[in-house]
């Protein structure tokens, strides 16, 4: 009774399914395409990136060259000229280059130094993991605003490369936490395991084993950073301490308290850009967390 | 570990944390480009005598060990320094603006805590439903508004247009109030579009925690445990589930007085609320270095006093933490 | 139904709906349960074990729902009644245990906590007196030092531990039903042992029936008088435990009593039963085990069985037992 020749054929049989990292990524990608929500927030994020990108290309005047001051939207000036009769419209578009600058560069920094923390921590543990702990929970707490504030008020320096340093410098302490959790559950897996026994050092572990698996994590993370990076330079310049000069949107902002009253347009367009932008990430964040934390928690 | 047992060792860690801290305000200030003393004396010219005077005060002719020893042993009895640009001592300068920003924050946090756990448990009992979605929407588009940005029009709308509120202060100067109700009242008027910008936004994240934190709870085997021994569905929700998932959400509030004091300052900024926020942007721009320090020391101490009461309040309502 | 007949399931059907389809997770179940017996309801993972308990409850949440049979339940069907009084009855007259002991129990609060609360609900105790209830049945199931332990937390227990004190908290009401829903799965063999042996006592204290529910063969047979095979979300065979044990007549059922591993007879392969359990989405037409089945017949892909009679106390769903099927010829 035991012979196998009966099988049934007539209907598929499905293997248990195990999915490999290639069949895991495409259903990410198929639960991103079929979020209306991540689409829009991605949407929005190209959008942004290519008119930042073309600023140079698309903008209708120079950033330079000035016109009347304080005109409202009109046909000509779209979004109306700014205090010292700059388009709006052009500024507006100049100004995404420096926050998407601002926002990438930021998280690049964050990753670098967070990733490496937070990897050497979960991995090695022991003393070297309290004392990095330690450090970043301290960071982590202090007030981010302020510290900006002294770092820039006493650097006397009002290079957007400074802001950008200094941000990414108070911003890693959270990717370097998350890492690290995610170093310490994988550590102790199976598969680690396996390649330890196999002979693998250390660090080929970290980089070729642990690593691709935490990256998605990172990516989000990343994602999700980028508009309060963008936010917090656009408010440290609102308070005065960027470069006034610059095309910011923060400065755009700045400026445009002053006169809130008589020229209303001034703050409404940096400001909508600057809210869209925001959303745009955020969104995408959103989904892109919500697709890859599915696929990890199984179907 | 007893509850007193991990009290007391974190309050133990206090001392050197704030150490740390202390040492690391004072080396970002003399790592300061430029003269200290002139950067101490503020940009007036100052003369001769202050300039002795500030030298001798902070010890700037001995090792820097020594002006760190100095300046942190002043800092314990209370004395945050001198500043020379407002020609007063630090302290008093602080001391009688913690009240506002503790009123505009406390206001705010409470009013922003509420909001988000009513509004989070709703959404979470009832995923998918409209009230869901919605406020699920409205919490991201809360979530991704720039408060100074969304202060600004409401300025505009409120005050310059519609002329229903006040754009900054505290309250009306210059007015007798026929009682402290009527005070209170004016009062009032000033508090509510600072305190409502605040609120906006960390609603905004709060319900997106609670709403996370429950759903996640709410899928737990001890919830159905709970509907199992025939409990009311409102007690599962509020008894079983909601201690459980407001768990990181203490933690999470606590840990991020920083992150609250940040908003704090920006609105204190444009609502010209005289609080610790704005007074921070004030002398950050005109560069009293003195004023600085000790405002910075005030606001860590503050941010660790937070920290712990969160350590110790989740470790009051979660036991396994005492078990570290 | 006789008089000793506690509960009786009547053609349950339980869907799930889900954005690709409906899972008919269990799809016209038949069972009965006697009063002091245990049945135990075997099957795969997936086959619906859980859901038949939870359905039993009501405790099918969206998206699930039950949407059709009858359960009787002391001359009353449970699936009729209003929430309000299916409370009473969950945790006092039917009480469930788990199968994931440590994450039971609500971690913020103190297991004599928890079991005093469902005290509270059920019975009409003094205040002072709960304590020494909870002690009493911490103490009956063998906690050690129960007035002590009962203050500790979940997380300070061990699995066999926790698992003896959610069977505590089951039995603190003494329910008539006990649904053991794979009790002994995450613990230790040894532990396992230990529950089961703790599990027999106590139904003879108690009296209370048993719906074991479990996918090892070994451990239902330690504690149930009757079997109810499960596949696909349907009831297989039925019978007592010896009879399904010696006499299996579905061939589901002898299939895994075959894949049994033998200590006595020397086997160079395990025995397997070819292809895989159906997803229950859209599950084949007729018998849903008919693709794996070595004995199917053409009717086997067209209809489904009923689950009859064969014999006294012995049901069978099988077309080949069915007697129309076997003299009409084989088309």
């Amino acid at each position: 009774m035991s012979s196998n020749s009966r099988v049934k054929t007539d209907e598929k049989t499905e293997e248990p399914y195990e999915p490999s990292r290639a069949t895991r990524l495409f259903i990410v990608w198929r639960k991103l395409r079929t979020s209306k929500l991540a689409v829009t927030g991605f949407g929005i994020v190209l959008l942004v990136a290519t008119l930042a990108l073309l600023a140079p290309v698309i903008a209708p005047y120079s950033p330079e060259s000035f016109f009347l001051t304080m005109r409202p939207p009109t046909l000509t000036h779209l979004f109306g000229t700014d205090t010292i009769g700059r388009d709006l419209l052009t500024l507006v578009l100049y100004g995404a280059r420096i926050s998407l600058y601002v926002g990438l560069g930021a998280v690049f920094i964050e990753i670098s130094i967070g990733l490496t923390i937070g990897m050497i921590s979960g991995y090695f543990g022991g003393k070297v993991d309290e004392i990095l702990m330690r450090i970043t929970d301290l960071v982590l707490t202090l007030p981010t605003l302020p510290l900006l504030i002294v770092a820039v008020a006493v650097f006397k320096s009002k290079d957007i490369n400074t802001i950008v340093l200094v941000m990414g410098i108070f911003g890693w302490p959270f990717m370097a936490r998350v890492v690290r959790s995610e170093f310490l559950a994988l550590r102790e897996t199976l598969f680690v395991e396996a390649a330890r026994s196999m002979g693998a050092s250390n660090w080929r572990i970290i980089l070729r084993h642990i690593l691709p698996n935490v990256l998605s994590t990172v990516i989000v993370i990343a994602t999700m950073d980028i508009p309060w990076y963008i936010f917090w330079e656009a408010t440290l310049t609102f308070l005065g301490f960027g470069d006034p000069t610059s095309a910011s949107w923060g400065v755009l902002l700045w400026r445009g308290y002053l006169y809130l009253q008589d020229a209303w347009w001034i703050i409404t367009f940096p400001g909508l850009a600057l809210f869209f932008t925001s959303l745009g990430f955020n969104l995408f964040g959103d989904g892109l967390r919500d697709a890859l934390d599915v696929t990890t928690r199984g179907r | 570990m007893t509850l007193r047992t991990y009290v007391i060792r974190r309050l133990i860690l206090v001392v050197p944390t704030l150490l740390l801290i202390s040492i690391a305000i004072f080396s970002i200030v003399h790592l300061a480009p430029g003269d200290i003393a002139h950067a101490i004396a503020g940009r007036r010219t100052p003369s001769r005598e202050v300039m002795e005077q500030i030298r001798r005060e902070y010890g700037l002719d001995q090792p820097i060990p020594v002006q760190y020893l100095t300046w942190l042993g002043k800092v314990v009895r209370g004395d945050l320094g001198f500043s020379y640009l407002n020609n007063a001592p630090v302290m008093s300068l602080i001391a009688p603006r913690i009240k506002y920003t503790a009123e505009l924050m406390l206001v705010a946090e409470v009013v922003s805590m509420v909001i988000a756990i009513v509004l989070g448990v709703i959404a979470a009992v009832k995923h998918y439903s409209i009230v869901d979605a919605l406020s699920s929407l409205g919490a991201l588009i809360g979530y991704s508004l720039p408060d100074f940005w969304i202060a600004l029009i409401a300025i505009l709308v409120f005050s310059v247009r519609l002329g229903w509120l006040p754009i900054a202060g505290v309250s009306t100067v210059g007015i007798e109030f026929p009682s402290p109700f009527h005070a209170l009242l004016d009062h009032l008027r000033y508090l509510v579009l600072p305190a409502s910008i605040l609120v906006l936004g960390w609603t905004a994240y709060l319900f997106r925690m609670v709403r996370s934190s429950m759903l996640e709870v709410m899928r737990q085997d001890y919830i159905l445990t709970a509907r199992a021994k025939g409990l009311r569905e409102r007690v599962v929700i509020y008894k079983h589930a909601l201690r459980n998932a407001l768990l990181p959400v203490i933690t999470y509030e606590a840990f991020s007085m920083g992150f609250l004091l940040s908003g704090a300052a920006i609105i204190e900024s444009i609502f010209g609320w005289p609080g610790l926020g704005q007074f921070f942007v004030l002398i950050a721009h005109r560069r009293d270095l003195p004023t600085l320090m000790g405002l910075t020391m005030i606001i860590a101490v503050m941010v660790l006093i937070a920290n712990l009461c969160a350590d110790i309040a989740y470790a009051i309502v979660d036991p396994r933490i005492r078990y570290e | 139904m006789s008089e000793s007949t506690l509960i009786t399931i009547n053609d349950l059907k339980t869907y799930f709906f889900i954005t690709e389809g409906v899972v008919k997770a269990v799809d016209g179940v038949n069972l009965d349960i006697n009063k002091g017996e245990a049945l135990g309801l075997v099957g795969e993972s997936g086959c619906g074990k859980s859901t038949v308990a939870l359905s039993i409850m009501r405790l099918i949440r969206p998206p699930g729902k039950i949407v059709g049979g009858e359960i009787w339940f002391e001359g009353e069907d449970l699936l009729r009644k209003g929430e309000s009084e299916m409370r009473q009855i969950r945790g006092g007259r039917i009480s469930l245990i788990s199968q994931n002991p440590m994450s039971s129990m609500n971690p913020v609060f103190t297991v004599g906590g928890q079991i005093a609360e469902a005290i509270k609900l059920h019975q009409n105790v003094q205040r002072r007196e709960i304590k020494g209830k909870v002690a009493e049945i911490l103490d009956l199931v063998g906690i050690p030092d129960p007035s002590k332990r009962m203050e500790d937390y979940p997380h300070e227990y061990s699995g066999g531990m926790c698992q003896r004190a959610m069977t505590a908290m089951a039995l603190s009401c003494n329910p008539q039903l006990l649904i053991a829903d794979e009790p002994t799965t995450n613990l230790d063999v040894t532990i396992q042992a230990q529950i089961l042996k703790l599990m027999k006592k106590l139904r003879k204290d108690f009296g209370a029936s048993v719906l074991l529910i479990g996918h090892d063969l070994g451990v239902i047979s330690e504690l149930c008088d009757k079997i109810a095979v499960m596949y696909a979300g349907r009831v297989a065979e039925y019978s007592d435990l010896m009879t399904v044990f010696e006499k299996p007549k579905h061939p589901y059922t002898q299939a895994l009593l075959e894949s049994i591993p033998r200590l006595d007879v020397e086997e160079e392969r395990l025995r397997i039963i070819p292809g895989t359990v159906p997803r229950l989405i859209n599950p084949p037409p007729g018998c849903r085990f008919h693709p794996r089945c070595e004995q199917a017949m053409t009717v086997c892909s067209k209809q489904d069985p009923v689950l009859t009679e064969i014999e006294k106390g012995h049901k069978v769903a099988c077309f080949l037992y069915d007697s129309n099927v076997r003299t009409k010829p084989q088309v």
